[in-house]
């Protein structure tokens, strides 16, 4: 016979399905009779039920709608679907407010203070990716990684600063990884976060930790302007203030 | 057959419930918009099957008709009660391959899909998604891969030890102390689990 303690024990696993039948059955004649229990489960639940927004990215136009939503708030009466309720979710619509003027402060500052340097630069980045093949050659990657830089329509992208250098492999289809094994590693107490620049807007484009030795990633190609990493905490930023640690430019920004 | 009436957006989950439960047809098209795309991308990310992740997530919705009573407010969200039995059932169906079974049986009878979530609805989820994100960057490797292989993998915990190298006492404590770590994480984001 399970003790209450042996039952705690098994309270998590259980809550992911994690279990099999007969155990199953043990905790949840338990459960019927155990305030505490039945709500410990309960908030793993929860928690787990959180977990699956990780897997929900938003549809590919999203944030253009977003920054139409932002841009001319007069409009949201107009459009019943659109309304931000302030009652239920104040912080969401401050947070985005926010963000809206700091990316725009955010942009202009990296941009000024690095884009004239990188653009000269132009024979580092070729040595990067010259270094890049090495690694590929010399068998240095993971063989995801290996797989897509083997391919002839990749992009290759090189992210250049003060933290080092960090090289983006992508598909056409702007999936791919981000190989930071030059960059500077940093303390635990800090993340790398990577920002796409796609249409003019600033997005979050993951938390890549500390030391990132290669990250899956998906941006918007065809509107991609400029990638930029930051250091923050570990739990990342939804809007970066901070320096732009390695960035990369489109040529036509 | 089309639905009698929409139910305003501004009517809360639980309340949403109540109405299915007076047969409330708009009432479970407005809980099928807000939260479909979560148990279906859950159903999806679990058994990797297109066709078997609709299939749950009809399920869920008409199981969450014919027996709405068994949603209890008291006892967590709309979304985490209806994530619990997709993640039960995708569990179930990727470990005993009853799927053909199941295809067999299916009702045909169609839930009326009123519009996807709105704009506000989508960024709220990439919002959250990002605080997750966040939550599960402070969790310890060894924590944070027992709970993707359980979770997302649909591996028994002993599997999940099997699958790490760790004793399965280890991978049972990582879990649950895991779990509890990323709900006082959240909470510090302000989320409540």
């Amino acid at each position: 016979m399970r003790t209450h303690e042996d039952i705690k024990d098994l309270l998590g696993v259980y809550a992911l399905d994690a279990v099999d039948d007969a155990e199953r059955e043990h905790i949840e004649r338990h459960l019927a009779e155990c305030e505490e229990c039945r709500t410990e489960v309960d908030e793993h639940r929860g928690v787990a039920a959180m977990l699956a927004t990780v897997d929900l990215s938003g549809p590919p136009n999203v944030w253009e709608r977003v920054d139409a939503a932002i841009a001319t708030p007069g409009d949201a009466g107009t459009h019943p679907g659109n309304v931000i309720p302030l009652r239920r979710r104040p912080r969401l619509t401050a947070a985005l407010t926010t963000a809206a003027a700091a990316i725009f402060v955010a942009v202009v500052a990296v941009q000024a203070g690095q884009i004239r340097s990188l653009r000269q630069d132009v024979s580092a980045s070729n040595a990067a990716i010259d270094s890049l093949e090495e690694q590929i050659a010399s068998g240095d990657f993971d063989p995801a990684v290996s797989l897509i830089a083997a391919r002839p329509d990749v992009r290759t992208l090189v992210l250049d600063g003060e933290a080092g250098r960090a090289t983006v492999i992508l598909l056409p289809d702007g999936s791919g990884y981000l190989v930071g094994d030059s960059l500077d590693p940093i303390g635990s107490g800090e993340t790398y976060q990577l920002w796409a620049v796609q249409a003019g807007e600033v997005i979050s484009a993951g938390l890549m930790g500390p030391a990132p030795h290669t990250v899956p990633i998906r941006v918007d190609l065809d509107s991609l302007e400029a990638l930029v990493l930051t250091k923050e905490p570990p739990a990342g930023v939804v809007v970066s203030d901070g320096p732009a640690a390695a960035a990369w430019f489109a040529d036509d920004v | 057959m089309a639905l009698a009436w929409r139910v305003s957006e501004d009517v809360d989950d639980a309340e949403l419930v109540r109405r299915v439960g007076r047969r409330h047809q708009g009432a479970l098209a407005e809980v099928y918009r807000r939260h479909s795309g979560a148990v279906f991308a859950l159903a999806l990310r679990i058994t990797k099957n297109r066709t078997l992740a609709e299939e749950i997530t009809q399920e869920i919705f008409v199981r969450l008709w014919n027996r709405w009573e068994s949603y209890d407010p008291e006892r967590g969200t709309v979304r985490s009660f209806l994530l619990a039995h997709t993640h039960g059932r995708s569990v179930d169906l990727i470990r005993s391959e009853s799927s053909r079974r199941m295809r067999e049986e299916r009702e045909t009878r169609q839930l009326v899909a009123a519009a996807g979530p709105t704009l506000e609805e989508e960024v709220v989820e990439m919002q959250m998604a990002e605080h997750v994100r966040g939550a599960l960057a402070n969790l310890t490797d060894g924590e944070r891969s027992a709970i993707e292989l359980a979770y997302f993998g649909g591996h028994s915990y002993r599997e999940v030890a099997e699958i790490l190298g760790e004793p399965e006492g280890t991978v049972k404590s990582r879990i649950r102390t895991g779990l509890k770590r990323l709900a006082g994480s959240l909470r510090e984001m302000g989320l409540e689990p």
